[in-house]
């Protein structure tokens, strides 16, 4: 797993929300530090930050030293307040420390796939708690029996809706046997992007489950779309699987209707066999869900009025729908 | 004037015709693009000028724009286009004259020409489809319009944009820009992958056909031109110097709310400031930052207090009318002392007056505008770099002073395009958390500092930090006060506030000798023009310095010491002044530029002006005729100067 290419594919490919959280990190990160500090700044010290918080446009057009001396320098907290700061930044350094290993999490074989993913959100997600923490103690509102908390983990699902926003996005390394897509649907909120990197044999389409209509849903073989997963501004789930699985790309901004917004470029035939956990007919019902999905509800009129058969219009009643919608003009585009 | 006639068989095409096209070497040339409105030739524009930034030249660009939103079509008062001025150096403003053109139609061109923004020998790139056309009417203008330019010395060169480019698309009204911008591609030698990139950015939002589309007619466009025009240009890159960000004022004014850490955009579309709201809305709820459109200008500001008195980092943004409406609001934040950033992207004015055009005639609206004594920080940034900067700044001093301060930028600079050094961002540029701890025993909320003037903000929330917000007058504890002495001294307090931000200011730098014969002021998006004119001036000998003044309220000081070491002081500003010897205008009664007037009752200098209010940016040429009439004036008068 360590070596497999894809996953340097899915670190680049996701490298704008990676910055993203990592840049929220250091920004708390250096915040705290400058805070910590002027704790015991000097006349010097305090022009320096008056400087520095003017910006470019007043270098030369406004004494900092002077700007310094006139407002109150930062503010004084107790020895339990700076404690606490001090155990966030703790945090924050770990975090940060972690680099891109922070984004990838590899499920043991036969271990559960949500268990694994809440587990490393957890514990990622307690930089929040960390920046949370440091804001208290800088706004003079520190107390220990309520605060200290903060540097505990929580699971995704206590993360508020801000937390969810700058969620960190994972690469996950699983076994296809061990791939039951439904335990990601927790996760898919704010902007939380997971990408699943599957070893070994699995069903063809076990992201079909995840499709709802405000999750952009991937399934590619050779890591194309990505890029669309990284940018996507909301939930994101996304699977690499092996050659012959289902490719499609749901995405929510693709129309109103599920067959606008879904777009399946494979579609194989389904397994008779078991895989993992899994039953043939498992299986099958995710690869039917998908053609359903992405099934066109009605024919394009042709050229001169007559409509052609629908995408996927394989039975009468879709067939005698499509007819008249074609002649009423009232069709819709494929 | 030169017209080619018909264009050169294809055969010229290759080694032998390349062997032939002259290579024109220059340190600058300056390019327009102009259409119908709705023909894309601002897109081309900007697509040029973003690819000619990355590859190093320096660039300034300016948007031509009609004053109507779809004119008619082949009219001369609805050109539409852009300017673009590149160089081996950095570039800082417009410049005087076109010197390459390339019109989608001849009645667009007209309209350059009689605005005087060719110059006399400059190409002209024209679509020769209307010489040919089946209304006769079309023909007749065509050859009228023909006559006209005829008077000068420009090289006409007929292009069948039409006819080459349906023979890609359907519609060529939606294609010719790209069309356009393959010919200058090829004629500037631009980076053909970085213009297919720039493309692929502008239309990112459209599907992959309609980029492939454009694509295959810029080459075409590139491929035309390859073969039939006889001369390519080149503008050698600027040396470098380190890496660089290309964007317009707006979208640093933007990007500098973003970086300061700015929580809220309250605002109500208006031009030439709305894009600033565009920009924010794709970006800046990534930062955690909102953008609020609200029901009304006055709406907007009043959100943005809110928010301020909540404890957020708030700002509005709109234009002169806009601002006319918050004039309420504002006394409002200024009697309870909210801090506030108020962006003013000046247009042309009163009422509507010229929405998409620059002018510089808000200052004394934005200081003089409220009723009462409502004293506030007024900024003006003078280059698109500044419009990143002057928000951290601004933010800073709103939130330290407890102080309104607007930020005056202009349409020059909200739409003009240049490259400049990527900022260094700080976390320190953002504010500090918000102190919520208890309020200090017998802490009041105006805690003024009688020397000063300066209060602790107290913000909702923290314990023993209640107090009634009141737009009447009112003591240190915010209780309304009607007796004098209140009002009187807390209107001192407030007026002093000002004073002790002036007491931090350092006296501006003088551009050129720090003395001599005339001493040029300006502020705001003449920066440029101003001193590539005192170059000018300079160079021909002239005694002439500038100093521009980015705070206007409270001033910069030391002005009138600096004032004193010339013979004559004159602004150069965008807005309108009487001109002397005009009927009925005398020295008593003549109105003068806006800031001259400033200048003059705080220094009590003579302070001169020269203004004008053409729609457009000003033009350096210009301001050096400008300077040779005052200095020829000087020099011939004996009491030319202003220190006599």
């Amino acid at each position: 797993m360590p070596s497999d290419p894809r996953i340097a594919l899915a670190i680049s490919a996701l490298a704008q929300p990676i910055a993203e959280f990592r840049a929220l990190v250091q920004g708390a990160l250096t915040q705290v530090d400058a805070f910590l500090a002027a704790q015991g700044a000097t006349p010097d010290d305090e022009a320096e930050r008056a400087r520095a918080e003017l910006g470019a446009f007043a270098d030369m057009r406004i004494d900092a030293a002077a700007f310094a001396s006139l407002f109150p320098k930062a503010r004084r907290v107790d020895s339990d307040a700076l404690e606490a700061l001090r155990r966030a930044t703790a945090v924050l350094r770990a975090v940060v420390a972690r680099g891109d290993d922070l984004f990838k999490v590899v499920v043991p074989s036969g271990a559960r796939l949500g268990t694994a993913v809440n587990a490393a959100l957890g514990g990622v997600g307690r930089a929040f708690g960390a920046v949370m923490l440091a804001e208290v103690v800088r706004g003079g509102r520190y107390h220990a029996a309520q605060h200290d908390r903060l540097l505990d983990e929580v699971e995704f699902l206590a993360w508020n809706k801000v937390e969810r926003r700058f969620a960190p996005p994972l690469i996950i390394g699983v076994d296809g046997a061990d791939l039951h897509a439904g335990a990601l649907t927790d996760f898919a909120d704010g902007r939380e992007k997971l990408v699943l990197v599957v070893r070994g044999p699995c069903g063809p389409a076990p992201l079909a489950r995840c499709i709802t209509p405000g999750t952009l849903v991937l399934q590619t073989t050779d890591g194309s779309g990505l890029d669309r997963v990284a940018s996507f501004d909301g939930p994101a789930i996304a699977a690499m699987l092996p050659e012959g699985a289902a490719a499609f790309l749901h995405d929510p901004l693709g129309g109103r209707e599920s067959w606008q917004r879904l777009t399946v470029t494979h579609l194989p035939d389904a397994p008779k066999r078991p895989i993992g956990g899994l039953s043939a007919f498992q299986i099958g019902e995710d690869l039917r869900l998908l053609g359903d999905l992405a099934r066109t509800p009605f024919a394009v009129p042709a050229a001169g009025g007559a409509a052609t058969p629908a995408v996927g219009a394989s039975d009468a009643v879709d067939k005698i729908a499509s007819w008249l919608l074609g002649q009423s003009g009232l069709s819709g585009q494929a | 004037m030169h017209t080619e006639t018909e264009a050169r068989p294809t055969g010229e095409a290759g080694a032998a015709g390349a062997a032939r096209r002259k290579l024109l070497s220059v340190a600058e040339h300056t390019i327009e693009i102009v259409s119908d409105a709705g023909e894309g030739a601002q897109k081309c524009g900007q697509i040029f000028g973003a690819v000619s930034a990355k590859m190093g030249n320096g660039v300034w660009t300016v948007e031509i724009i009609p004053a109507e939103i779809q004119p008619p079509p082949r009219v001369p008062d609805g050109a539409s286009g852009y300017r673009i001025r590149i160089g081996s150096q950095p570039v800082t403003n417009w410049g005087d004259a076109t010197t390459l053109a390339v019109a989608f139609n001849e009645q667009v061109l007209l309209a350059r020409h009689r605005l005087d923004a060719l110059a006399p020998d400059a190409v002209l790139l024209v679509e020769d489809k209307w010489a040919t056309d089946e209304d006769p009417d079309i023909r007749a203008a065509w050859e009228s319009a023909m006559a006209e330019l005829s008077g000068r010395e420009y090289r006409i060169v007929p292009v069948p944009m039409e006819q080459q480019c349906l023979t890609l698309v359907d519609n060529p009204r939606k294609g010719k820009n790209m069309f356009a911008l393959g010919m200058l591609a090829y004629i500037y030698d631009r980076d053909m992958d970085r213009v297919r990139e720039q493309i692929a950015y502008a239309f990112r939002k459209k599907s992959e056909e309609i980029y492939r589309s454009n694509v295959a007619l810029l080459e075409l466009g590139y491929a035309w031109a390859g073969e039939h025009l006889d001369f390519r240009i080149e503008v050698a890159p600027a040396p470098s110097s380190g890496a660089l960000v290309v964007m317009n004022g707006n979208e640093a004014l933007g990007l500098g709310a973003i970086a300061s850490g700015m929580e809220l955009c309250a605002m109500y579309p208006i031009t030439p400031a709305t894009s600033v709201s565009h920009y924010l809305s794709e970006v800046f709820e990534r930062f955690g930052g909102i953008v609020h459109q609200a029901e009304d200008e006055i709406a907007a500001v009043g959100v943005a207090i809110g928010a301020s008195y909540a404890g957020k980092v708030a700002f509005t943004i709109t234009s002169g009318p806009g601002l006319a409406l918050k004039t309420e609001f504002l006394g409002l934040a200024v009697m309870t002392e909210m801090p506030l950033v108020v962006v003013n992207v000046q247009r042309g004015g009163p009422s509507t007056g010229l929405p998409t055009k620059v002018e510089q005639s808000d200052l004394l609206a934005a200081l003089f505008g409220q009723t009462g004594d409502a004293p506030h920080v007024i900024i003006a940034p003078a280059t698109i770099e500044e419009c990143f900067h002057v928000m951290v700044t601004a933010r800073r001093i709103a939130e330290a002073f407890r102080a309104v301060v607007i930020v005056l930028s202009d349409a020059n600079l909200a739409t003009g395009v240049t490259p400049f050094a990527r900022p260094k961002p700080d976390v320190r540029w953002q504010a500090e958390p918000l102190d919520l701890s208890p309020v200090p025993d017998g802490q009041k909320a105006y805690q003024w500092d009688p020397r000063t003037g300066l209060s602790p903000r107290v913000i909702p929330g923290r314990p023993g930090g209640m107090y009634t917000v009141t737009g009447l007058s009112h003591d240190e504890g915010s209780k309304v006060a009607y007796s004098s002495g209140v009002h009187q001294h807390s209107s001192a307090m407030r007026s002093r506030k000002l004073a002790v931000l002036q007491s931090l200011l350092s006296p501006p730098p003088v551009y050129g000798e720090s003395k001599g014969d005339l001493l040029i002021v300006g502020w705001g998006s003449t920066k440029g023009a101003i001193e590539e004119a005192v170059d000018r001036a300079r160079a021909d000998g002239l005694q002439v310095s500038s100093t521009h003044l980015r705070f206007l309220s409270p001033l910069e000081p030391g002005l009138k010491k600096i004032f004193k070491r010339f013979r004559k002081v004159m602004t150069v500003e965008i807005n309108y002044s009487d001109e002397p010897g005009e009927p009925f205008i005398t020295d008593e009664n003549r109105r003068r530029g806006q800031l001259s007037l400033l200048l003059r009752s705080s220094t009590l200098v003579d302070v001169d002006c020269w203004t004008r209010v053409p729609g457009e940016p000003l033009r350096p040429g210009s301001i050096v005729e400008a300077i040779r009439s005052q200095l020829h004036y000087l020099h011939h008068s004996p009491r030319g100067g202003n220190q006599s």
